[in-house]
């Protein structure tokens, strides 16, 4: 019945509704929208991290952090990465070692990896950041793959041949001759300027290290939080020193935490101003009623009838218009979430803590990029319809219907 | 002509006025949803503006100049033996030429730092260290002081490699590099100063040495210089002078690059931020603009019976158009006034304190190699204000044609039934 | 009674004069020699060219312990001058063929492995040559102590059983060294080195060369066994044990050259 009533009334004075319902309809649009770019750079800048390498946990042995002596290896046993592959936690080992890297007459300290590029494919994004070539094979082949800053400064194409020459585990001299079949793109300082990758088994021969693991990383890809994950590895491996994505990247973590503040704080000052232009229309709309809201009291609406007739009108509408705005904000949210908004027209890449900054922003829409804001419409429609009902249900009949 | 012209200022002003003071409230809450959208987008521009500011400064301040000026195959692959050989006397013309810039001279070169203990790899830069009033890193000495002298072989380093080196103040290392000659050459250093800027790649490799001292290690001509940095008092003059400092170039074989070219990547930082900045400022000022629209609408539409009578007794439809255009002028004026001093005031207040977002962020931050500080200190200028409120009042007023027009298609026969 | 006897005086006199000579003449030969007589210069050039002559080659085994491994190798060496020398693995079989030359400032490895000649760049100069306390830079080394130290003797006697001269050089203000100090000790009188020590700018001792054994190798008189010992790893070494030194061998200049390097 209320509901009815509610209907026929906003149909009534047609042109004020639609005004009303196209405010609310396209300032939820636009709310849904701006709510899915950010969120979808807040969650870029942290994927793009943990996926590429860094992981969101990281296992070492306990000393390892302080000077990265090749000798601190983690005690490692075979299956312990099912063990928490199982528990739907992708993870990789990995192994590293300081060495020289020469082709033709120019050389670089480089630092090498040592990985198992099934893992890695599995868990992490790296094999999709190349800028030249392909990734490592699954068996081992005498490949590498540089950093993009690397491969620059040693003048290095695909086929190019790279001489290795490391101090091995036993004090002998390694060496090896091997091809780089992969660039990577621009990701961190750090890997741009000394990567040089290899599959484990070319590192273990190269380094005369015949097992042991320096580090282990663990990536759920966003599923589990922090604090879980850090017990899962915990329970797993013991006596060993255990990390997360912000410990390892502190200025990263920085930066997410601003940007956290400044998504609340913009959806904070938008809805303000939205809000108000709502509330101005709506207050005004039922002032305009007043007259008729003294007739109904002279007829013998209860007070409280009146105030939840009103409010319910208003809902209505601003149901009907969230539905309309996300009708529209969804698939334009969808869109810049599969195809983002270019912004290398802008740039030419820069850093943000180390990190390469993605050229193509992506937005994220998820049940709270649509239902915070509709909520918030919600709470301002109906908080601007209770005052005005409110004072009209508790003003004097007459008055109200002699209301100018 | 003349007299419709003037009538129509003769009354519609005060008309336009009244018919907002009727509804007080609703003129209210227009204005101030202005305002505050105003308001913050004025705080959020001047936060950024500063924050960029700071970064520029500190790009140029640690790598060069606002002009930089290099022998032409310097920046493709630098090396000490590429150099300005007068660089001198093309300093002081160019200091000449202008009052408020200051021009400086850089060698720069890769060498070893060798001790009792360790060796690593730097990058050592002659430095003149008493023109351009002051260094960025003598005021950020951690020990020791900064190197106040042409000659001597006394140099600073950065924090992290005294650290790799083992090395306190007045401790020495052997220095191992090739003068321009192609040729190795060694010499004996010490440690006057450290410095710490928190930009891991300066304080992990930077070695700063006195002009004279490097002139004589590398055999490099005297006055020479691998690197002419221009400082400008007003950035703003930096086209300016550009064209300048191009003329007194013009026979010589010398490139000029900006700092934009100098840093590509912060370069490249400030125009996404730009961009974003405005893709946000655009979505707030829509919003806004929309609510508004929303208002001039419904005020439009409670009025129709009252426009429908004025037209029936004649009035020509221009006038209440005008009279429209005003009311929305003077939404505008009064909501930009007050978003401006409100936003105004509060940028300046973080101007003048600047905001502590070290529980945010701590000391860790950084964009393209330069570290952000977490003291924020807000940058508002005129400019801000005028086009930011300018650009707002322009809207406001074009935003209340579309109501306009609706005022001739009032069916007189439909409203007055 | 003064009676003039010219015989007597005579006789006095001879015997005065033998008794002169006689008391005077040992003590002159008695006397020790100063440390005054010493050029210290001169031993510390003695020490510096004791490995070095015009040329040389020879086999010497190297034995490096680390604190993970211990390895030994067996090295044939060429050298000539102040900035020619060759070095060449003979075992272990892993990196037999590996060579290292050096000519001029710059030092060049041959991999047999891999069949390439690669440049040790210059930031690997401080790094350790085949994983042993010696550093790339050791091996290049053609400045002279006596030139870059203020030099003096300031010890000779007995020590150990053993009579030795001890020279310290104190690291001039302007020159580019790393030490701060280098204590050389020698044998007295053959000036055979027996310990060089090298010290910090604060005087905290860095690294400590033994030399033993000494013997003749190649007609002269040295210590056939060097340990270098890195004052702040105590428990790491590395030892060189001559086996065989000819000197004087005629070299040519373009022997010390990569293509040879790749022999």
């Amino acid at each position: 019945m209320f509901f009815q009533y509610a209907w026929r009334n906003l149909w009534r004075n047609k042109r004020r509704t639609l005004i009303i319902f196209f405010g609310l309809a396209v300032t939820s649009a636009v709310l849904i929208v701006t709510f899915s770019l950010i969120t979808g750079m807040i969650r870029q800048t942290v994927r793009s991290a943990a996926d590429v390498t860094v992981g969101e946990v990281q296992i070492y042995a306990k000393d390892y952090l302080n000077y990265r002596s090749f000798y601190s290896i983690l005690p490692y046993k075979p299956g312990i990465l099912s063990k928490f592959e199982s528990s739907g936690i992708g993870a990789a080992a990995r192994i590293y070692g300081y060495g020289l890297a020469a082709s033709g007459p120019k050389s670089a300290g480089v630092l090498y990896w040592g990985i198992n590029p099934g893992d890695e494919r599995e868990s992490f994004d790296l094999y999709k950041m190349l800028r030249e070539g392909d990734f490592l094979e699954d068996w081992s082949s005498g490949s590498v793959i540089l950093g993009d800053k690397l491969a620059k400064s040693l003048d290095v194409r695909i086929g190019s041949e790279l001489i290795a020459v490391v101090q091995a585990a036993d004090g002998s001299l390694g060496n090896e001759l091997l091809t780089v079949t992969g660039i990577l793109q621009p990701i961190s300082e750090k890997i741009d300027r000394e990567a040089a990758i290899l599959h484990e088994k070319d590192f273990r021969e190269l380094f005369v290290m015949e097992s042991g693991f320096h580090e282990i990383v663990l990536n759920s890809r966003g599923k589990f939080s922090l604090d879980k994950l850090k017990a899962s590895a915990g329970a797993v491996i013991q006596d060993a020193e255990i990390t997360t994505w912000r410990d390892v990247l502190p200025g990263l973590s920085g930066m997410i935490n601003v940007l956290n503040i400044i998504n609340w704080i913009y959806g904070a000052i938008l809805f303000l101003s939205a809000g108000l232009g709502m509330i101005n229309t709506i207050l005004m709309s039922t002032f305009d009623r007043i007259k008729e809201f003294g007739v109904l009291k002279a007829l013998g609406t209860t007070p409280s009838r009146l105030t939840a007739n009103v409010v319910i009108e208003a809902l209505v509408l601003c149901l009907a218009a969230s539905l309309a705005g996300a009708a529209i904000g969804i698939p334009v949210a969808l869109h810049f979430q599969e195809n983002g908004i270019n912004i290398s027209y802008f740039s030419s890449g820069y850093t943000f803590s180390g990190l390469a900054v993605s050229p193509v922003w992506k937005a994220q829409l998820g049940a709270v990029q649509i239902l915070v804001p509709l909520a918030m419409m919600w709470v301002i429609c109906s908080l601007s319809a209770l005052y005005p009902a409110f004072l009209a249900a508790r003003m004097d009949a007459v008055k109200a219907m002699t209301h100018v | 002509m003349f007299k419709w012209k003037r009538s129509l200022f003769d009354m519609q002003p005060q008309i336009a006025w009244r018919s907002l003071r009727r509804n007080l409230r609703r003129t209210a809450i227009t204005v101030s949803a202005v305002s505050l959208g105003l308001a913050f987008a004025v705080f959020y521009t001047a936060m950024h503006a500063g924050v960029n500011k700071q970064l520029i400064e500190q790009g140029i301040r640690f790598y060069g100049g606002h002009i930089i000026l290099e022998h032409p195959q310097y920046r493709h692959a630098p090396s000490v033996d590429l150099f300005i050989a007068d660089a001198e006397k093309l300093m002081s013309k160019i200091q000449k030429s202008s009052s408020s810039i200051s021009a400086s001279r850089t060698i720069i070169n890769y060498g070893m730092a060798r001790t009792a203990y360790a060796s690593d790899g730097i990058l050592i830069k002659g430095i003149e260290p008493t023109s351009n009033g002051e260094s960025p890193f003598s005021k950020l000495i951690v020990s020791g002081r900064f190197i106040d002298r042409e000659r001597g072989s006394n140099i600073c380093m950065g924090k992290k490699l005294s650290e790799l080196l083992r090395l306190g103040v007045g401790q020495k290392f052997v220095l191992t590099t090739n003068d321009i000659t192609g040729t190795l050459t060694e010499g004996l250093c010490r440690v006057e100063g450290i410095f710490e800027t928190g930009i891991e790649e300066i304080d992990s490799r930077l070695v700063l040495a006195p002009i004279g001292y490097l002139e004589d290690l590398l055999m490099m001509p005297s006055g020479g210089a691998n690197q002419i940095a221009v400082l400008l008092d007003d950035p703003g003059k930096q086209s300016k002078v550009i064209r300048q400092i191009s003329t007194l170039l013009a026979d010589e074989s010398i490139n000029l690059y900006s700092w934009k070219e100098v840093l590509p990547e912060l370069a490249s930082y400030l125009r996404v931020d730009q961009a974003a900045n405005l893709i946000f400022q655009g979505i707030l000022f829509f919003i806004i603009l929309f609510t508004i629209f929303n208002a001039i609408l419904m005020s439009v539409n409670e009025r129709n019976r009252e426009f429908a009578v004025l037209l029936a007794v004649g009035t020509p439809p221009l006038r209440l158009r005008w009279q429209l255009l005003l009311e929305a002028f003077y939404i505008g004026i009064a909501g930009c006034l007050i978003g401006l001093i409100i936003g105004g005031m509060v940028s300046y207040i973080f101007q003048i304190k600047g905001l502590n977002a070290s529980f945010v962020y701590g000391n860790e931050m950084s964009i393209s190699g330069l570290s952000v500080s977490p003291l924020i200190h807000a940058h508002v200028t005129w400019d801000l204000l005028a086009g930011l409120g300018g650009a707002m009042l322009v809207l406001v007023v074009l935003v209340s044609f579309v109501p306009m027009l609706r005022i001739s298609r009032i069916s007189l026969m439909e409203t007055l039934r | 009674m003064f009676r003039f006897n010219g015989k007597k005086l005579l006789v006095s006199a001879f015997a005065a004069v033998a008794v002169i000579i006689i008391l005077v003449g040992p003590i002159k030969a008695i006397k020790p020699e100063g440390l005054s007589d010493l050029d210290p210069k001169k031993i510390l050039n003695k020490v510096d060219d004791l490995m070095r002559g015009d040329s040389s080659t020879g086999k010497m085994e190297m034995i490096v312990q680390t604190a993970h491994w211990k390895r030994t190798l067996t090295v044939q060496f060429w050298s000539k001058g102040k900035d020619k020398s060759l070095l060449r693995i003979l075992s272990p079989k892993k990196e037999r063929g590996m060579s290292t030359l050096r000519a001029g400032s710059e030092i060049w490895n041959y991999l047999p492995k891999v069949n390439r000649v690669i440049r040790v760049p210059s930031a690997m100069m401080a790094a350790s040559w085949m994983g042993s306390h010696f550093t790339n830079d050791d091996l290049l080394k053609n400045s002279r102590m006596a030139d870059d130290y203020e030099v003096a003797v300031t010890f000779r006697g007995k020590r150990d059983s053993l009579d030795i001269i001890e020279i310290t050089c104190t690291a001039r203000p302007d020159v580019p060294v790393v030490w701060g100090k280098v204590l050389v000790t020698v044998t007295d009188p053959d000036h055979v080195p027996v310990l060089i020590r090298y010290y910090d700018e604060d005087l905290k001792p860095v690294r400590t060369m033994l030399f033993t054994e000494v013997g003749v190798l190649g007609g002269r008189k040295v210590p056939k066994v060097i340990k270098v010992i890195p004052e702040y790893k105590p428990d790491e070494y590395t030892v060189v044990r001559y086996h065989e030194i000819i000197f004087g061998l005629p070299l040519e200049d373009d022997f010390f050259s990569i293509r040879n390097l790749q022999r």
